[in-house]
């Protein structure tokens, strides 16, 4: 029998294949709280094509006081399904939320959602850690810096809170023991922050600037996860794996011994524009597989609308200095951008496909909570779904019919390139 | 857009409309001028990705040295070997799995109406509709055993008596698993007063289905111009 004062329940709702870092950030770091040593924790790791039913089911089972569940785009429809289905089968217990697709949003969710009771807004771990104790200790959640919730039949924000200075005090999933590597699903953060202002983006999720874990950290992470049964790829989920020259040199001379064992980074993301010979070889070094790049667009009004660069000879320079040793590339484009016709966009699958990068991904715009494309849509005159996952509908330069047919050609276009017999030295993965 | 440059394999044996023009045996080329064809395509590509080649002017199935042709391809550095069929023999036993691990990665059918009673009828063969739903039916499940991207497309060329099946046609290579389909319209077929209603209505069939329809030989207007638009070029390689 549990003896703990309050059971938490984790819910991370996974695109297949994938666990949530940020719930094991949050679990470490209130596993480590005093104040909460009487607190049992457990998560559950699902996945987006479970059936919402079912979730529950396995939410239910645990008996906990406390759900909360991490919200992004993709599992936002699912989990507010399964928060309905929860609080009518256990009305008693508090429905948490947090993560990209509700923080922004905060007061908006908790009004079209009865079923939760808060959210948890921005950077979670000490915020959520607070909002812990305050449930435990019956105190308002609405006066946690950083929660939204409901008080008084209404719904009230307390003020945000200041980021983390030291991401250090952050306790490690993986060194911490909540998060056990896996081989192929197992990612790492270093910083926090992204270098990048781009209109249509909440990676850097409003934070500002960029804060580092410090790289004592990040070694003993690296050598714990490199040296773990059974791992022989993870990855990093930093926005720009190759931040400055100076980090990714550090980078290479403590990854290499590992690749040289075998050990292989998968698809992190890169600036392509800044990588030269040197760069790609550190990233061999480094163990590097593949990596995923933009552009995204190469129309001109639409990289100015979202504040991007584009460098065209750079970029075929850094694909093709990743190839020469051996690094998979992918090339993101995305449809629908603000500014962005019809020719832009074929225009810019004909670019990527022209450097032969090894993949060309293609996905439409989802104009999400927190971005300045969310913010300034009516100005841009982008439609979209108020719905998660929020895709657009129709942008100033091309209505719903367009924008359909180009995702039915540019779709099958990626195809015809990914339809090959790769040969050595154009195709061939890193050995 | 990844170009393929076109190498004849001969002529005949691909479904065409009787009543416009009688279909006719493949009759094919020697295999060594086809080889040499597709050698002097390899050294001297810089169409972008590739090389890439086409094997065009009838059934490539019907060639006798097809395997041979396709493994020296590959073996030249060919990235991407396209074949035209009638579809049928892909449902021979082996036919597809032994094309795909020979290197070919595209394959494109020909219909001319998108049901059995209407394709037998205007190709003149019995069975030839059941026998091209099997054969595509047979390169997809190839493809997944093997776990290749690969690329099924069709053709339909659009005459005046193929002009109304345009739209069941889309359908019909939609529900295969083809990503596009190709309208190749005769002038004949161009100067028809339907032809904007039918070929539209293909366009559109295709896009609610999630398969791309291009179409070739129309007045500007005809369709929305982004149909002009084909997912791969067809290059001359003479």
């Amino acid at each position: 029998m549990s003896t703990a004062a309050l059971k938490v329940a984790l819910i991370g709702v996974n695109s297949p294949g994938y666990r949530s870092l940020a719930l094991g950030f949050l679990r470490a770091h209130a596993q480590a709280d005093p104040r909460l040593s009487d607190v049992g924790f457990q998560t559950l790791d699902l996945d987006t094509d479970a059936d919402p039913w079912w979730i529950a089911w396995r939410v239910l089972a645990l008996d906990p006081e406390v759900v909360a569940l991490s919200v992004t785009c993709w599992n936002a429809r699912i989990v507010y399904e399964v928060a309905r289905i929860v609080r009518a089968a256990k009305p008693n217990a508090s429905i948490l939320l947090g993560g990209p697709e509700v923080g922004p949003i905060a007061e908006d969710v908790l009004r079209a959602h009865p079923n939760v009771d808060a959210v948890v807004r921005g950077e979670g771990e000490i915020t959520f850690a607070d909002l812990l104790v305050a449930l435990k200790d019956g105190a308002e959640p609405a006066d946690v810096p950083g929660v939204t919730a409901r008080r008084d039949g209404g719904v009230a924000s307390a003020p945000d809170r200041p980021l983390i200075e030291d991401l250090d005090n952050v306790p490690s999933p993986y060194l911490s023991g909540v998060l056990e590597p896996v081989d192929g699903s197992t990612y790492l953060e270093t910083y926090r922050g992204c270098p990048h202002r781009c209109a249509y983006c909440f990676e850097g999720k409003g934070y500002g600037r960029l804060r580092r874990f410090s790289e004592a950290r990040v070694a003993a992470e690296i050598d714990f996860v490199a040296t773990s049964e059974g791992v022989r790829s993870f990855s990093f989920i930093d926005p720009v794996f190759n931040l400055t020259p100076k980090r990714l040199k550090w980078l290479a001379e403590h990854l290499e011994p590992y690749a040289a064992s075998g050990i292989r980074l998968h698809t992190v993301e890169v600036d392509i524009e800044s990588i030269d010979e040197r760069s790609a070889s550190e990233l061999k070094r480094c163990g590097v597989a593949s990596v995923e790049t933009g552009p995204q667009t190469v129309g001109t009004r639409a990289l100015q609308t979202c504040h991007r660069d584009f460098d065209r000879a750079a970029f075929a320079a850094g694909v093709a200095a990743c190839r020469s040793q051996g690094i998979r590339v992918e090339t993101d484009l995305i449809i629908g951008m603000p500014g962005d016709t019809a020719a832009d966009v074929l225009s810019g699958i004909d670019f990527t496909i022209s450097l032969d990068p090894g993949t060309v991904q293609l996905s439409t715009l989802h104009v999400l909570p927190g971005t300045e494309l969310w913010n300034s849509a009516a100005e841009l005159d982008l439609r979209f779904d108020p719905e998660p996952p929020h895709e657009v509908i129709a942008t100033g330069e091309m209505d719903y019919l367009e924008l359909r047919r180009l995702e039915v050609l540019g779709n099958a276009m990626v195809s015809v390139y990914a339809a090959r017999v790769p040969h050595i030295g154009t195709g061939g993965a890193l050995a | 857009m990844i170009g393929f440059a076109t190498i004849e394999v001969g002529r005949g044996g691909l479904p065409s409309c009787r009543l416009c023009v009688p279909s006719v045996p493949m009759a094919p080329r020697s295999s060594a001028d086809v080889v040499a064809d597709v050698r002097r395509v390899a050294e001297s590509w810089a169409a972008g990705p590739g090389p890439n080649i086409a094997l065009v002017g009838g059934d490539a199935f019907a060639h006798p040295g097809l395997p041979s042709i396709v493994s020296q391809s590959v073996a030249l550095g060919v990235e991407r070997v396209r074949l035209q069929t009638s579809g049928a023999p892909l449902a021979a036993h082996g036919n597809a799995l032994g094309a795909l691990r020979a290197g070919v990665r595209h394959v494109d059918v020909v219909l001319l109406a998108g049901d059995s009673g209407n394709h037998d009828a205007l190709c003149g063969t019995e069975q030839a509709f059941t026998a091209a739903v099997n054969g595509m039916a047979g390169w997809r499940e190839a493809s997944d055993e093997d776990r290749h991207p690969t690329v099924l497309t069709g053709t339909v060329p659009v005459c005046r008596h193929t002009l109304v099946h345009v739209p069941a046609a889309v359908a019909a290579f939609a529900r295969a698993g083809a990503i596009a389909v190709h309208l190749a319209v005769s002038a004949h077929a161009a100067a028809d007063p339907a032809l904007s209603e039918w070929i539209g209505a293909g366009a559109d069939t295709g896009v609610v289905n999630g398969i791309w329809v291009s179409v070739e030989g129309v007045r500007p207007g005809t369709v929305p111009s982004l149909h002009e638009r084909s997912v791969y070029a067809l290059l001359n390689s003479t």
